[in-house]
C-alpha cells in the first residue's frame, strides 16, 4: 500500500531523516520538503505490507502492535504512528 | 530387521523451508541531490517469525557531477532487537570522485539469521553541493515460522 507520512528524525548519524514505520520504502521523487534549501525533509510516500493497513489505506495500530506483537518499540499501549 | 533407535521428538519439528517460508524481497532506485543521512528502507521481522537472508545489493553512481564534491554513501544497516546499529554492507564514492557514470556496486549473499524485532535499514547520504547520485538498494529474504 502507498501512502503519504511525515519524516522524522533530525538527518545526522544518530537521529538520520527516517519513517517512524517498521517496514517500509520510500518512494523516489515523492519527498515534500520543510526546508528545501537546507534538506529538511518534511513527508514522503512509503509503500508498506497491506497487512499492516485498515479499511481506509492508513498504517493500522491494531495491526501493527499484533503483527509486531511483544516487541517494545511497537506493541505498547500509547504508540503512535506517523500521520 | 527393526530400527535401533527412534527418531526422537525433534524429528516432528519441520525443517525451516517447510514451516510457511515466503520469499520477500524489496528494495528502493532514486536519484538524488546532496542529502543528509536518510533511512529510504527498512524491514522489521515481524512476532513469531525469523529470517534468513539471502541477498544484498548496493549500487551508487554519478549521475551529474557536483559543484563541490563530497563523500556518497549507500549502505545496509543491521539492528539487532533492543542493540545498536551495525553496519553490514556499504559502497562509497569518495569526494575526489565527481565524474559522471562512475560507479561502485556490491552484492552480497549473507549468511545470518534475524530475530523477532531484529532491523535492517538502507541508508544514503551525500555531503557534496550540486549535482545528483543514483542510488539502488535492494534485498531478497526468506521469512518463515519460528
Amino acid at each position: 500500500m502507498k501512502i503519504r507520512v511525515n519524516v522524522t528524525g533530525k538527518g545526522t548519524p544518530d537521529d538520520p531523516f527516517r519513517v517512524d514505520l517498521p517496514t517500509y520504502a520510500m518512494i523516489a521523487g515523492s519527498e515534500e520538503y520543510a526546508d528545501k534549501a537546507r534538506k529538511i525533509l518534511k513527508s514522503v510516500e512509503v509503500l508498506i505490507p497491506d497487512d499492516e493497513v485498515d479499511e481506509k489505506g492508513r498504517p493500522s495500530l491494531e495491526k501493527i502492535r499484533r503483527k509486531y506483537r511483544g516487541q517494545p518499540r511497537w506493541d505498547r499501549p500509547d504508540l503512535k504512528l506517523p500521520k | 530387521m527393526g530400527r535401533q533407535y527412534s527418531a526422537g521428538p525433534q524429528a516432528s519439528r519441520l525443517a525451516w523451508y517447510d514451516r510457511n517460508a515466503k520469499g520477500k524481497n524489496d528494495g528502493i532506485a532514486v536519484t538524488a541531490a546532496p542529502h543528509t543521512i536518510t533511512t529510504r528502507i527498512s524491514y522489521t521481522t515481524p512476532a513469531g517469525k525469523k529470517v534468513y537472508l539471502d541477498q544484498f545489493l548496493l549500487r551508487i553512481r554519478i549521475n551529474t557531477a557536483a559543484t563541490t564534491a563530497g563523500n556518497k554513501e549507500a549502505r545496509w544497516e543491521y539492528q539487532p532487537s533492543g542493540g545498536s546499529a551495525l553496519t553490514v554492507m556499504c559502497v562509497e564514492l569518495r569526494a575526489s570522485q565527481n565524474v559522471v557514470d562512475t560507479l561502485e556496486k556490491e552484492i552480497a549473499y549473507p549468511s545470518f539469521t534475524m530475530y523477532p524485532a531484529d532491523v535492517l535499514q538502507g541508508r544514503t547520504f551525500d555531503t557534496g553541493t550540486g549535482g545528483d547520485i543514483e542510488y539502488r538498494l535492494y534485498y531478497k529474504l526468506t521469512e518463515f515460522d519460528a
